[in-house]
């Protein structure tokens, strides 16, 4: 059976187009219809009849059953830079510690830290909400985001990091009179940039699609996240209503993510790829 | 002051480490042997709550759903990420548009995914029915039918998950030496036969990886469930992770719904075992 470079070069293009467009159908398919006049959803059009921006018009000046979809864009936008800072500020120096310095119950300590990367988030989602009821944190921003904070998978991002960098910088840095503070901040957080910028790309993705804590903790319309949002919308629409307005607020609230997919695929494979040792 | 900066370094890290993962880990535990309401502990029953769980024939469902949802999602979805990472590798111009193709369900949120596919595998207006219905194949209601609905759940969930084990496989792909495959063009191997046996054998560490990961993965699924069937019809889409939700927040049955946790914890745990020990914590 031969088949000559270019046959097979056209055939696998041809695989591609048909599989990747199947892929993003579902994307496309709320693309389009969210600028389609709501009767061609009910008609089962295959392609809209006309064009409308009156579900972009509904969705981001009105509030649909309490929701407003751009609170809950600015709810997920507060949630993520808190949740991305926080990460980074509890996770850089606790790494650091664990990789490159050497005290009294550091292994047991990492030890521990490993062992709870083992456990789903399940087995804390009934005390966890227990204890932020208690703090009188249900349903607050701090509630959402507070559980978020002590992410282990940057800890083992930057530990691995920090410890493949060779000793003799630092030595060289202490020959020339550098504390540890200096050794830490000047030297070894700017060497670790790489690995900084792949833990913000996984943290904004986590933190942005989360959806489990979120749903528990939520309860009004006003505090929703945008995930939770669309799922408190979609539970309440059926095919009589303006679904037109659900796919127009499913897309609003999807570009942000899609953007950001676009603008750091490169730290996203990274992040995900083996070799650099992140599951 | 030397001593003491590595303790000032971690102490943050380790406060929020132990208010917000460390302790509700040990509480969740300790609350699985109560019967506890919203209100708190009522009374302690010891292993009544696993008892309970493992005597109920309910429950039992629900870790049989589980395993279905396993069964329905992992071999698919190593095989089809598998299938594409094979076709997305090696330059081909604008593969890169491609891959981002496939990459790009894993960001969407599921309540978006699911909205897509509601709307698609609606019983009125969905296109999926017309479509079946034009070709004079008999139309189905996807998501409120036994059967149907746990392989709906599974194909989003394949869909979503795929670009994350793509990109593991094409990791895998760039290890494997050119050298092998232009041996193999020389021999005159086939596309086929230079896939089955070259390509499979030298990824068999990363699709180990994958599987792992995979069941790790899918005995944790909940959002998929709880936008797309709520866990039914009839209980057939009801597993692990919605029950734990069902009891602890439609039945406020914190203490069983700790436990389902717990239980969930061992199997997962098991599981992350035997990837560090037989994979290696770096992996592949």
């Amino acid at each position: 059976m031969f088949k000559s470079l270019s046959g097979r070069r056209t055939l696998r293009y041809v695989v591609l187009i048909v599989l990747s467009l199947i892929w993003i159908s579902p994307l496309l398919a709320i693309f389009i219809f969210s600028f389609a006049p709501n009767q061609d959803i009910l008609r089962m059009e295959i392609f809209p009849t006309s064009f409308t921006l009156e579900h972009y018009n509904t969705v981001m000046t009105t509030t649909l059953r309490g929701v407003s979809i751009p609170t809950s864009l600015v709810n997920s936008t507060i949630i993520v830079v808190i949740q991305v800072l926080g990460v980074l500020i509890l996770d850089i120096p606790a790494a650091y510690a664990l990789a490159r310095t050497n005290f009294f119950g550091r292994d047991i300590i990492f030890a521990l830290i490993l062992i709870t990367m083992m456990m789903p988030g399940h087995i804390i989602l009934m005390s966890l909400y227990e204890i932020m009821a208690n703090m009188s944190l249900v349903n607050t921003l701090p509630g959402i985001l507070l559980p978020g904070l002590p992410r282990v998978i940057g800890i083992f991002l930057l530990r691995q990091f920090f410890r493949e960098i060779p000793n003799e910088l630092e030595d060289a840095a202490r020959l020339d009179g550098a504390g540890d503070w200096q050794i830490f901040l000047r030297i070894m957080v700017p060497l670790a940039n790489p690995a900084i910028a792949t833990l913000t790309v996984i943290t904004v993705l986590y933190s942005w699609n989360n959806f489990l804590w979120p749903l528990v903790i939520i309860n009004t319309p006003e505090m929703m996240t945008a995930p939770i949002a669309m799922a408190y919308l979609d539970s309440g629409t059926n095919a009589t209503q303006n679904y037109a307005d659900l796919l127009a607020a499913a897309f609003v609230t999807t570009l942000p993510v899609i953007v950001f997919f676009f603008a750091a695929q490169g730290r996203i494979i990274q992040g995900i790829s083996p070799s650099s040792g992140i599951k | 002051m030397r001593k003491a900066f590595p303790y000032l370094l971690l102490a943050p890290y380790l406060l929020f480490f132990i208010l917000f993962l460390g302790y509700p880990i040990l509480r969740g535990g300790y609350m699985s042997l109560f019967d506890w309401g919203i209100m708190g502990p009522k009374e302690f029953l010891g292993l009544g709550n696993y008892i309970d769980l493992f005597s109920d024939d309910r429950f039992w469902r629900v870790l049989g759903n589980s395993l279905l949802f396993t069964l329905l999602y992992v071999p698919p979805v190593i095989i089809i990420s598998m299938l594409l990472a094979v076709l997305l590798h090696g330059f081909l111009p604008g593969i890169s548009i491609f891959r981002s193709a496939f990459f790009l369900p894993m960001v969407i949120n599921v309540s978006v995914s699911a909205i897509a596919i509601q709307w698609v595998m609606d019983p009125q207006i969905g296109l999926l029915n017309r479509f079946l219905d034009g070709v004079g194949l008999p139309t189905q209601t996807w998501l409120n039918q036994q059967g149907w609905a746990m392989l709906v759940v599974s194909m989003v969930v394949i869909w979503s998950s795929s670009g994350f084990n793509i990109i593991i496989f094409l990791a895998g792909l760039e290890n494997i030496s050119t050298e092998i495959y232009e041996a193999a063009e020389v021999d005159g191997s086939s596309t086929w036969h230079t896939f089955l046996h070259i390509t499979v054998p030298l990824l068999r560490p990363v699709t180990l990886l994958v599987a792992v990961l995979s069941m790790i993965s899918s005995l944790q699924v909940f959002g998929e469930i709880f936008m797309l069937t709520g866990g039914g019809p009839f209980g057939s889409t009801t597993v692990l992770a919605y029950y734990l939700y069902e009891q602890g927040f439609n039945n406020f049955k914190f203490g069983t719904a700790a436990a389902v946790g717990v239980v969930m914890t061992g199997i997962i745990a098991l599981l992350t075992f035997i990837q560090f020990r037989f994979l290696g914590e770096r992996n592949a």
